[in-house]
């Protein structure tokens, strides 16, 4: 591609010596590694397997610079009720007037800022996890870019009733902004956490996020952990979730995705003690010319760990859905679990669904199945549905709801689940999909 | 116009094939009328077409209700008018349950005449008391529409919703069929409940068996896309007897 300095990494190297912590080596060796990683790399291109049904083609066409710090703008309220803490990340930058953040007995909610220029070795050490670089171009720009974000520690022991909502905000300025908000989470052994990921920005403004969030898990520990994706129409978003579950704990996650031009949605979860459940489902749905990317990587390490997908997608237009479903079980992980479904609804001939699943086993003694399918609203059903008085457009929503309704129904926490019910109800009226 | 349905030398087509081959009938308003005809012979595609499925072409007549020219209208306003088809074959629709079902489809009749929506509470205290009287259990309101139900339990179902819907003409499309003895009176109790002098029934049958629970006022038989005879309940029991051979044409 182009010579010399990538436009997305433009004036890097002066910019990084006054990023929070650069003062340490191990922060400021590793942006400086990350930007190399980043040059070698480039922009993912339909060579590189994991990328090959997505392209970020704003981010290759337009001079995208990074966002800037600016204030808040309002916040969408999803109508999840009480929340224990509510984080508002603004550009990627932890927005503390802005957020709630009452005291609630062993959870800390730091941002990312005072953890870097404090050199908070636990935090760079999660944040340093091992990344399979050829797969994750994006993760080394905003490793390169690393300034912000929040970092949410529940202490052993501790129950955290209510939900955690982190919300990203994008803010755009004048031309296309780029931000990159990074979230780190860490619960003690045995401690549970209800956490809420959400992306918002403007409906119409280019603008690009790049996000990351990493967690580590004590043994026996639980977590739900809700992604809603709303970005603005116009909008490139790449996010990427890694999880470690150890021994006896429990992932609980789903993956509302119902915004962007461009959308990516990585989680790479790794089973790595006996007794380790994860349950990943999700649900989404596309209009116009969006891309929408959903990318699962669940390694089976440990044997006797289980694992559960569901994933239901909506096409509309011209749009396009990729599923890419990966499960691989290494060779001692016996007697392990490992299902996965996806279920692509087209509703025009112009759509699509490139799905992906890919089952890597090398163990002997395992249980795991996919089963993929696509196809259009039944006429049979909308014909039943009208022959009881219903209109041809109600009974295409009551039958849409109803589809992405049986993935929704898998969330367990029931204030989560209603709000995302409603707010993927409340899209397909607004989007007149059907 | 209360005069019921009116239909007037109908004739449809499925693709290029003529299956009804000028029908003319009249259901007045308070009758149960059955057509009774061998397999082939039409009695679905009939009843498709007075609640407008898609996939036939009326190629002549006409079908009226009430005055009212049915052919015309889209399949929801035929229902907010007053027509109901129990299906033969009750679809599956999983992640819509009977309850939010039948709420919506109600209320959406109500909206279309004009009449104000039932309040929730009223509703399924209204839904309950109807499905006891067709013995379903109370779970089965909540369960995804016909999901999971065994073959007996979609015809409940069936006549549960004709019950909510309260139609002033029902068609019921091989109720019976995959029915065993205890299911048939059962809904056959459904629909005798329902017997007034403004609701009228059109009991589409391959047995006769079904119309020794509902006693119809006029029995046809259907044959070759056309009715080929009329009388009471008597024609009912006679061709119990004797079959359809009659009517089979000489080859």
């Amino acid at each position: 591609m182009s010579q010399g300095e990538p436009i997305l990494l433009q004036d890097h190297a002066a910019l990084a010596a006054a990023l929070p912590g650069a003062r340490h080596p191990a922060v400021a060796a590793r942006r400086a590694e990350a930007a190399d990683r980043f040059r070698r790399l480039g922009l993912p291109h339909a060579r590189v397997e994991a990328w090959k049904y997505t392209r970020l083609k704003d981010l290759e066409a337009l001079p995208f610079a990074r966002a800037e710090a600016v204030p808040a703008t309002a916040v969408p309220d999803i109508g999840l009720g009480a929340v224990a803490a509510r984080v508002l990340l603004v550009n990627g930058r932890f927005d503390a007037a802005a957020s709630e953040l009452p005291a609630v007995p062993g959870l800390t909610v730091r941002s990312l800022k005072d953890c870097l220029e404090a050199g908070d070795a636990a935090v760079l050490e999660l944040l340093d996890r091992d990344v399979d670089e050829t797969q994750a171009p994006l993760a080394a720009l905003a490793g390169a870019w690393l300034e912000d974000g929040a970092v949410l520690s529940v202490d052993a022991g501790v129950a955290v009733d209510l939900p955690v909502e982190v919300v990203c905000l994008a803010v755009p300025g004048e031309g296309p902004r780029i931000a990159f908000p990074r979230l780190a989470v860490m619960l003690g052994e045995g401690a549970s956490l209800t956490l809420v990921e959400r992306f918002h920005g403007p409906a119409d403004a280019v603008y690009a996020v790049d996000a990351a969030t990493d967690i580590a898990m004590g043994a026996g520990a639980a977590l739900n952990h809700y992604v809603l994706q709303a970005e603005g129409a116009a909008a490139t978003h790449v996010s990427a979730a890694r999880c470690d579950v150890p021994a006896n704990g429990r992932y609980e996650g789903f993956i509302l995705q119902l915004g962007g031009h461009v959308a990516r949605r990585e989680t790479r979860l790794r089973m790595m003690g006996a007794g380790g459940d994860a349950k990943l489902n999700g649900a989404y749905a596309a209009t116009d010319d969006a891309v929408c990317d959903t990318t699962t990587e669940i390694r089976h390490v440990a044997a006797e760990t289980t694992t559960d997908q569901v994933f239901k997608g909506i096409l509309d237009d011209r749009s396009r859905g990729v599923f890419q479903g990966r499960v691989n079980v290494q060779r001692d992980a016996q007697r392990i679990v490992g299902n996965q479904l996806h279920n692509a609804l087209l509703l025009s001939r112009k759509a699509e669904v490139d799905c992906k699943p890919e089952l890597l086993i090398y163990a002997d003694d395992v249980k795991c199945s996919h089963g993929a399918t696509c196809g259009e609203l039944s006429e049979e059903e909308i014909f039943y549905l009208r022959s009881r008085g219903i209109d041809a457009a109600t009974a295409r929503s009551l039958l849409l709801e109803a589809f992405l309704g049986a993935a929704i129904d898998l969330i367990g926490n029931p204030p989560v689940k209603a709000a995302f019910a409603a707010r993927a109800a409340e899209w397909l009226a607004l989007r007149g999909v059907a | 116009m209360a005069n019921g349905l009116v239909i007037k030398d109908l004739h449809v087509n499925v693709g290029e094939r003529e299956i009804l081959k000028g029908i003319s009938l009249s259901v007045e308003p308070g009758k149960v009328h059955a057509i009774m005809g061998p397999n082939g012979s039409g009695k679905s595609t009939l009843a498709h077409v007075i609640s407008g499925r898609p996939g036939y072409e009326v190629t002549g007549g006409s079908v009226e209700f009430n005055g009212v020219d049915v052919l015309e209208m889209e399949p929801e306003e035929r229902a907010a008018a007053g027509l109901f088809l129990a299906f033969q074959y009750p679809v599956e629709i999983p992640g819509v349950t009977n309850t939010v079902f039948l709420k919506t489809a109600l209320n959406a009749q109500r909206k279309a005449r004009g009449e104000a929506e039932m309040d929730p509470m009223a509703f399924l205290k209204f839904l309950r008391d109807k499905a006891k009287l067709l013995q379903l259990r109370d779970e089965m309101l909540k369960r995804p529409l016909n999901v999971g139900f065994s073959g007996g339990e979609k015809k409940r179902n069936e006549m549960l919703q004709m019950a909510v819907l309260e139609p002033k003409l029902a068609i019921l499309d091989e109720t019976d069929s995959g029915l065993d003895i205890d299911a048939l009176r059962i809904v056959a109790e459904g629909v005798n409940a329902q017997r007034s002098p403004e609701r009228s029934f059109l009991v589409i049958t391959h047995y006769q068996r079904l119309l020794d629970y509902i006693v119809p006022d006029v029995v046809h038989v259907l044959a070759h896309g056309r009715i080929v005879e009329t009388g009471d309940a008597d024609l009912a029991r006679r061709l119990e007897k004797t079959g359809y051979a009659d009517y089979t044409p000489a080859a």
